[in-house]
C-alpha cells in the first residue's frame, strides 16, 4: 500500500480554519478601507449596521473591526448570535447589566435580527438614550443608520481566493470559481464549501490517476 | 521601547493612549485587592471581634464574607494569570490531565483507553437471541412520532377551542363571518397533521421492528463478522437491502449560521432481496457476512467531528414507500486486544 | 525590534510514519551561531481536526523549558524529545474531515509575540476516505 504525506490543514485551502471570520482578513471593496469604516462609525455617533446577504463576510467585517475599535478606545462587550437564537445568553446579559453604559462603551452584536423585538428595542433605545455606541449585522437594513452594504462581486471573490491560495496550491481553477459564483452569488461561506468540494474531489482524481 | 503606562485610557483620533494590556492590569490589580481585602477583614473578624468577650456567634458566621472575597479573589487572579501566560497547547494539557485523572475512578466500562474512539457499552449491554449483541436503534425515527404526535395534539387543541368560539358566535346569532372563513385553512391544517400522524402510525406497524443483531463487538478493520437481521410486519416488500456505511460529519458554527456536513466514504452491501412478502407471525430473517475493510477509519468522536459507521438496513414497501432504519456501530482501530468475545481475533490481526 | 527565528523540529524517522504505541523522537532548535534570550519553550504533539467543520485538537504530549540563571535555554544546542504514541485517533485524510497529527513547537521571545512552528507526521495506515457515488435504488425495482 502507498502512504501519502502525513494528512494536515495545508491539504485543502479552504478549509474551515483558512476561511472562517478572524482567520482570513476581509477584503474591502476598491476605495474602502476599515480607517474610512470606522470614521463613518464614529460621525454616526458610534451606531451603525453591516447589512449583507448570508456568507457575504458580515462576521469577518466584524472580526477584523473589533480590534480597530479597541485601539480607538472603544470598550468593545461583542457577541456573535448563533442560528435562530433569539435571546442574548445570560453571561452577555450579566455583562450588559453591569455595563455603565458611558460613551465609550460598544456593544457589538453579530446577527441582530435573530433577537425577538424586545431584546432588539431595548439594546436600540437604551444605547441611544446612554450615546453609547451599537455595531450590528443584520440580512436587511434595521432601526440603526447602515455602516455597509456588502455585496461580493466575482472580481472580489477571486481576489479572496488568490489570497487563500499564496502557500497552498489548489487544482481549482478559475472557471470553477465562476461557476460557484454563478451558483451562490454573493454567498462567499457557500462559495468557499463549494470550492473545498471541488478542491477534494480534484485531488483524489490526480491520486486515483496516479495510483 | 516599551510605552509609559497610563492609569487612563484616552482617545486621540483613531488611537488609543494607553497600551493593550492596561485593561488585564487592571483586572488583576481589582483581584488582588478583593483577595487582601479578605484578609484584613478575616483577620480583624479573628482577633478584634471573635476573641473578644460576650461576641457570640456571629463572627464566626460573617466570616463567609471575607473568605468569598479570598476565593473569588484569588481565583480571578489565577485565572487571569493563566489566560494571560499559558499558551493554547499548555491549557489544553492542563485539561487533559484533569479529564485523565477523573477517568482514573471506578469504572464499569469494558472500553480500552482509546482517545476519540467512542464506547461500546450501549451495545454490549444489550444481548443478541440469535448472535452475541443486539444493536440500538438510531433513536430518530422514535422521535419523528413523538414530535408529529406533539405538533398534532397542540395544533388541533387550539383548533377545537377556535372552532368553539367561531360556532357559539353562530348558535347566538352574531356570526363573526371573517373568522368563519379563517377557520377553514385552520381546520384543514389540523386534519392534515392528524392524517400524517396516522400514516406514521400505521407505517410503523406495517413495517414492523427492524432488529439487527452482530457476533461481535467493537469490529476491527480487516475482520469478518456475522451479522442477523429481523424484519417484521405485514407488507409486501418491492426491494429490502442491508449496508454497512460509514459517514464522516462535520459542524460548522460560524458567523450566524450553524450547519452540518455529510459525507458518505464507504458503502458496502451486505445483503440484497426483491420482491417478498413479510406476513405475521413470520418476521422475514437474514444472515449474513460484514468484512470491514483493512485500512478503513475507525470510529471517531470529536467536538465538532464525527466518523460514524453505520448498518444500515433500507428498503421500498408496496402502498408505503421507502423507509431507512440505521443501528449505529463502533470500528477500532486494529493492535488493540479486544475487551470481549473472541479475544484471538487481534492477535490474528496485529 | 528582533525578528522571528528560523525554528527547526526534525524527526529520527525521516518517513514520518508511525503506528500505535511506537515512540515518536526527535529534536529542535534554532538556527543560527548568534544566541536568542528565549523566555520559554514549549513542545507539544497534538491532533487536531481540519476540514468543512470546527477545528477541535487535543494534546497527547506536553513539555516546557524555561530560561533561568541556573539554567540559561540556549536553544541553538538542540533539545531531545519523545514520547509513546496513543492508539488513536489516526491519521485519516478524509472527505469533509481529516485527523492530523504534528509536532508542534512555541517560542516565546521577550519583545516579539510567541513564534509557531510544526512539523506533521502520520500514525497508522488508514487510506484517505473518498465520497461514495450515490447509491440508485432505482436500479433494483
Amino acid at each position: 500500500m502507498v502512504i501519502q504525506s502525513p494528512p494536515s490543514r495545508f491539504d485543502n485551502p479552504f478549509a474551515t480554519c483558512w476561511t472562517k471570520p478572524g482567520a482570513l482578513p476581509f477584503s474591502f471593496a476598491a476605495g474602502e478601507n476599515a480607517e474610512e469604516l470606522l470614521a463613518n462609525l464614529a460621525a454616526q455617533n458610534w451606531r451603525g449596521a453591516i447589512i449583507g446577504p448570508h456568507g457575504s463576510g458580515k462576521s469577518t467585517l466584524l472580526e477584523t473591526l473589533k480590534p480597530l475599535l479597541a485601539d480607538a478606545g472603544r470598550n468593545v462587550l461583542a457577541i456573535a448570535l448563533r442560528d435562530r437564537q433569539r435571546r442574548l445568553p445570560r453571561p452577555f446579559l450579566d455583562s450588559i447589566r453591569a455595563l455603565k453604559w458611558r460613551s465609550n462603551d460598544l456593544l457589538v452584536i453579530d446577527g441582530f435580527e435573530q433577537l425577538g423585538w424586545p431584546q432588539r428595542l431595548f439594546l436600540a433605545y437604551r444605547s441611544r438614550q446612554k450615546r453609547t455606541g451599537l455595531l450590528v449585522t443584520a440580512h436587511r437594513p434595521i432601526r440603526l443608520p447602515t455602516l455597509v452594504r456588502l455585496n461580493p462581486p466575482q472580481s472580489l471573490v477571486t481576489r479572496l481566493v488568490a489570497d487563500l491560495c499564496t502557500e497552498v496550491s489548489t487544482p481549482v481553477t478559475l472557471d470553477d470559481i465562476s461557476d460557484s459564483y454563478a451558483c451562490h452569488g454573493s454567498d462567499v461561506r457557500e462559495i468557499f464549501f463549494d470550492l473545498y468540494d471541488r478542491h477534494e474531489r480534484k485531488r483524489h482524481a490526480v491520486r486515483t490517476r496516479q495510483f | 521601547m516599551l510605552p509609559r503606562p497610563r492609569l487612563f485610557a484616552k482617545k486621540r483620533g483613531t488611537r488609543r493612549s494607553s497600551v493593550p494590556w492596561a485593561g488585564k492590569v487592571a483586572e488583576g490589580a481589582l483581584s488582588a485587592a478583593l483577595a487582601t481585602l479578605g484578609v484584613v477583614g478575616l483577620y480583624w473578624l479573628i482577633y478584634r471581634v471573635a476573641y473578644a468577650e460576650d461576641a457570640g456567634r456571629w463572627p464566626w458566621f460573617a466570616m463567609v464574607i471575607p473568605l468569598a472575597l479570598i476565593v473569588y479573589g484569588s481565583a480571578a487572579f489565577v485565572r487571569l494569570l493563566w489566560q494571560t501566560a499559558a499558551s493554547t497547547e499548555r491549557r489544553a494539557a492542563v485539561v487533559q490531565k484533569a479529564t485523565d485523572w477523573e477517568r482514573l475512578g471506578p469504572s464499569n466500562s469494558i472500553t480500552p483507553a482509546l482517545p476519540t474512539v467512542p464506547p461500546i457499552d450501549a451495545v454490549t449491554d444489550s444481548p443478541g437471541v440469535r448472535l452475541a449483541y443486539r444493536l440500538p436503534i438510531d433513536a430518530a425515527s422514535g422521535w419523528v412520532v413523538f414530535a408529529m404526535a406533539t405538533v398534532c395534539l397542540t395544533w388541533n387543541t387550539l383548533v377545537v377551542v377556535f372552532v368553539v368560539e367561531v360556532f357559539e358566535k353562530h348558535r347566538e346569532g352574531h356570526p363573526n363571518w371573517l373568522l368563519t372563513w379563517l377557520m377553514g385553512p385552520l381546520v384543514l391544517g389540523g386534519i392534515w397533521t392528524v392524517v400524517a400522524l396516522v400514516r406514521q402510525v400505521l407505517f410503523n406497524i406495517a413495517i414492523g421492528t427492524t432488529r439487527v443483531e452482530i457476533s461481535q463487538h467493537p469490529f476491527y478493520p480487516g475482520g469478518t463478522f456475522h451479522g442477523f437481521v429481523s424484519q417484521t410486519g405485514r407488507v409486501r416488500v418491492r426491494w429490502l437491502q442491508v449496508q454497512l456505511v460509514c459517514e464522516e460529519q462535520a459542524i460548522y458554527q460560524q458567523g450566524t449560521d450553524t450547519r452540518r456536513a455529510t459525507s458518505r466514504v464507504f458503502r458496502s452491501v451486505l445483503f440484497t432481496r426483491r420482491k417478498f412478502d413479510i406476513r405475521p407471525p413470520e418476521p422475514f430473517e437474514i444472515t449474513f457476512d460484514l468484512t470491514v475493510p483493512p485500512t478503513v477509519m475507525h470510529s471517531f468522536v470529536s467536538q465538532h467531528n464525527a466518523i460514524a459507521w453505520t448498518i444500515v438496513v433500507r428498503g421500498r414497501m408496496t402502498r408505503w414507500g421507502d423507509f431507512e432504519r440505521r443501528f449505529p456501530i463502533y470500528v477500532y482501530p486494529l493492535r488493540i486486544v479486544a475487551p470481549t468475545a473472541n479475544p484471538t481475533f487481534a492477535v490474528a490481526n496485529a | 525590534m528582533q525578528t522571528a527565528p528560523a525554528i527547526r523540529i526534525l524527526l529520527d524517522s525521516p518517513a514520518a510514519h508511525y503506528q500505535p504505541g511506537d515512540s515518536l523522537s526527535g529534536r529542535f532548535f534554532i538556527e543560527g551561531t548568534q544566541m536568542r534570550t528565549v523566555r520559554a519553550a514549549e513542545l507539544s504533539v497534538v491532533w487536531y481536526t481540519a476540514g468543512k467543520g470546527e477545528e477541535d485538537f487535543a494534546v497527547h504530549h506536553f513539555e516546557r523549558h524555561i530560561d533561568d540563571s541556573a539554567r540559561p535555554l540556549d536553544l541553538r544546542v538542540p533539545r531531545r524529545f519523545t514520547t509513546k504514541l496513543p492508539p488513536s485517533p489516526l491519521s485519516y485524510d478524509g472527505e469533509v474531515v481529516k485527523v492530523c497529527w504534528c509536532v508542534r513547537l512555541r517560542l516565546f521571545f521577550p519583545q516579539i509575540q510567541d513564534t509557531v512552528a510544526e512539523i506533521p507526521f502520520r500514525l497508522g495506515s488508514v487510506a484517505a476516505g473518498a465520497q461514495v457515488a450515490a447509491d440508485e435504488p432505482e436500479q433494483l425495482e
